[in-house]
């Protein structure tokens, strides 16, 4: 109690509060989480504001810079501002404070957090992260060269994504796309282990998602441990618009400050049509000039900015990277839309997904016709290259001769054939939800199927065989096949050993 | 708000400009158009800006000083006559200021010397 009193006596003695002029802003508009401010005439755009409301001092941005007042976006509950208000400003734009102790952590897109485990920074203060940041000039990049393996067979083989790039993730509702990247964070603790490049610190942000499902996800990353190396950025749907529309920048500046350290990251937007949706909730309330679908004129540029900060930086500048997959919903499969096609545009691939392939049990339901990546193969692994080349020719010729497959009888043998092997590369490309595959067995898998070693097994039994194989060749092969496939490594001792293990588990297993 | 506040005192305060001679007459027809345009819930708004206007336009400055205690005559004389004529003074009473004075001149400078800003400052 007396150490307290001290206490007391030496802040009451100390104080210091000399009468002069601040500069200061009256509310003089406020509603749904919206407040115009007239006066502070200096005030920067996306400086934080501190709105003196009768519930505490709210913090604010400063969104529209007008002729005699500022639009500003209330960050929280604006229940306790009225008209009247004063407003002061704080000097410091929009930023969250970044460092490794962010790692396992859930945060709001203020870095508070929101899992019970305690303040963030307890050992250190953090950095300061600006939400809004210009993206690395041409000289600060290299190309991307190195993959970021999602144990995802179809994506690994056909639709690769490098460190550095941009990937959209684009399909109606229910057709998986959250599934593909979460796995894709799942697989990068094994990914790390079995290649010897460095581990992936992931950032997952969730815009307009129902909290349930952030939960779920929370608890998976927990199961898996991959929380360890992951971030969940959360602005779910009962958050206000202006924490929406915030989440994905927080998550960005966080990517950032890994990729800064020389580490590799990936960021997943989960999802920018909801994240549009904020903006243009704003906008509107903000009294901008509604354009397209009622978008304001920006959300292109919106969209660019944010998705140009991913890279991968050159030497010089630390050599990190950060990959993007963003996520957009689609509407019945409309990708002419306006926020989709933007999309599309920024980002260096999209990997489509497809309601119809969902229904029919091809799961992960990607469409490898409409699905590309730009500039992923260039980081491509040798043995991903060489087992995967023919694989999207094959299911491209596949689909050609799927609408023959009810007069399988009337036709050649070379067509049926044809059509035989692709319903087996179907097959090998379906794969469960959380299961991804490491490296070495997605190359191993599709291997034996491009080259004709499973044409002698019935469709209904491959995904058995495959099971059973891959455990045959992690637990008899591991130093002279999983090893060099996990490294990238191809050559000709590889394939033979490789067509050997596959003849001996045949032999074991009775299979002509 | 079918005008900006803005828009009403400029028209306003132009109208008076070139008709000094019909001054009752429009400020009855403004004060009908606000009704009529069914702005009236922001007349304080738009009479505030007017203020703001013609004080401005005289050369002075909006001084609104808000008291934690009731001031008597004699003090409010005294504080107004520490303004030049051309300002428009507005005094009024805020108890939860604690004690002292805060005084906010144009709507942008602010001069707080209340005692419920010292205690959030020392709380803080």
């Amino acid at each position: 109690m007396k150490e307290i009193i001290e206490k007391l006596k030496r802040d009451i003695v100390g104080f210091e509060d000399k009468a002069e002029f601040a500069d200061v802003g009256i509310v003089t508009e406020v509603g749904d989480g919206i407040a115009k401010i007239s006066g502070l005439r200096n005030a920067l755009s996306q400086e934080i504001l501190l709105v003196e409301a009768s519930s505490g001092v709210l913090p604010a941005v400063a969104f529209n810079l007008e002729e005699s007042s500022i639009g500003a976006v209330i960050l929280g509950e604006a229940e306790g501002v009225a008209v009247g208000n004063r407003v002061k400003k704080s000097g410091k734009v929009l930023s969250l404070k970044a460092g490794d102790e962010l790692l396992g952590r859930v945060i709001d897109p203020l870095g508070e957090p929101l899992d019970g485990k305690g303040v963030v920074f307890q050992a250190s203060y953090g950095k300061d992260y600006s939400l809004e940041r210009k993206a690395p000039s041409v000289l600060e990049r290299e190309s991307v060269s190195a993959p970021v393996h999602t144990g995802i067979k179809s994506i690994d083989a056909m639709i690769p994504i490098g460190r550095g790039q941009r990937e959209l993730i684009i399909g109606d509702r229910q057709t998986g796309k959250t599934a593909i990247a979460l796995d894709a964070i799942l697989n990068q603790k094994q990914d790390a282990k079995d290649s010897g490049r460095k581990q992936i610190i992931c950032i997952y942000v969730a815009v307009g998602q129902k909290n349930s499902k952030i939960a779920k996800i929370v608890k998976m990353l927990e199961e898996n441990e991959a929380i360890k190396y992951t971030v969940v950025v959360s602005a779910p749907a009962s958050s206000p618009a202006s924490m929406q529309f915030l989440a994905p920048f927080a998550g960005c500046a966080i990517g950032e400050y890994f990729m800064d350290s020389g580490k590799d990251a990936l960021i997943i937007y989960d999802d920018l049509s909801k994240h549009a949706d904020s903006y243009r909730q704003l906008s509107l309330l903000l009294r901008r000039p509604p354009g397209r679908e009622a978008y304001p004129g920006d959300i292109f540029y919106l969209h660019a900015r944010l998705l140009e900060r991913a890279a991968k930086l050159s030497k010089e500048k630390g050599g990190g990277s950060l990959t993007a997959l963003p996520i957009i919903e689609t509407k019945l499969g409309d990708v002419s839309a306006y926020v989709p096609t933007n999309v599309i545009s920024i980002t260096d691939g999209q990997i489509y997904l497809e309601s119809n392939l969902f229904y029919k049990g091809i799961r992960p339901a990607i469409n490898a016709g409409l699905s590309v990546s730009r500039v992923g193969s260039a980081a491509q692994t040798k043995a991903m290259k060489k087992v995967a080349g023919k694989l999207r020719l094959e299911l491209a010729q596949f689909r050609e001769l799927q609408a023959f497959v009810q007069f399988a009888s009337d036709l050649d043998e070379n067509t049926k054939k044809q059509i035989k092997r692709g319903e087996l590369l179907t097959e090998v490309l379906k794969q469960a939800d959380g299961e991804p595959f490491a490296v070495a067995m997605e190359v191993a898998s599709i291997f034996a199927a491009i080259n004709g070693f499973l044409d002698d097994i019935a469709v209904k039994d491959i995904k058995t065989f495959e099971k059973e194989f891959l455990e045959f060749l992690s637990k008899m092969h591991q130093k002279d096949i999983v090893e060099p496939l996990s490294k990238g490594e191809w050559n000709e001792k590889t394939e033979e050993a490789l067509k050997n293990a596959i003849h001996s588990f045949k032999n074991m297993k009775k299979i002509s | 708000m079918k005008y900006p506040a803005e828009s009403y005192a400029k028209a306003f305060s132009e109208a008076l400009e070139e008709h000094p001679s019909k001054k009752d007459h429009i400020i009855k027809s403004f004060l009908g158009a606000v009704y009529r345009n069914g702005d009236w819930p922001a007349i304080e708004k738009i009479l505030n800006l007017i203020t703001q206007k013609i004080t401005h336009g005289a050369g002075g400055r909006v001084v609104s000083a808000e008291f934690a205690r009731p001031l008597s005559d004699k003090l409010i004389l005294e504080f107004k006559k520490e303004f030049s004529v051309k300002d428009h003074v507005e005094i009024s009473l805020r108890p939860e200021l604690v004690a002292g004075v805060r005084v906010l001149i144009d709507g942008e400078k602010e001069l707080d010397m209340t005692l419920a800003k010292k205690i959030n400052k020392l709380l803080q």
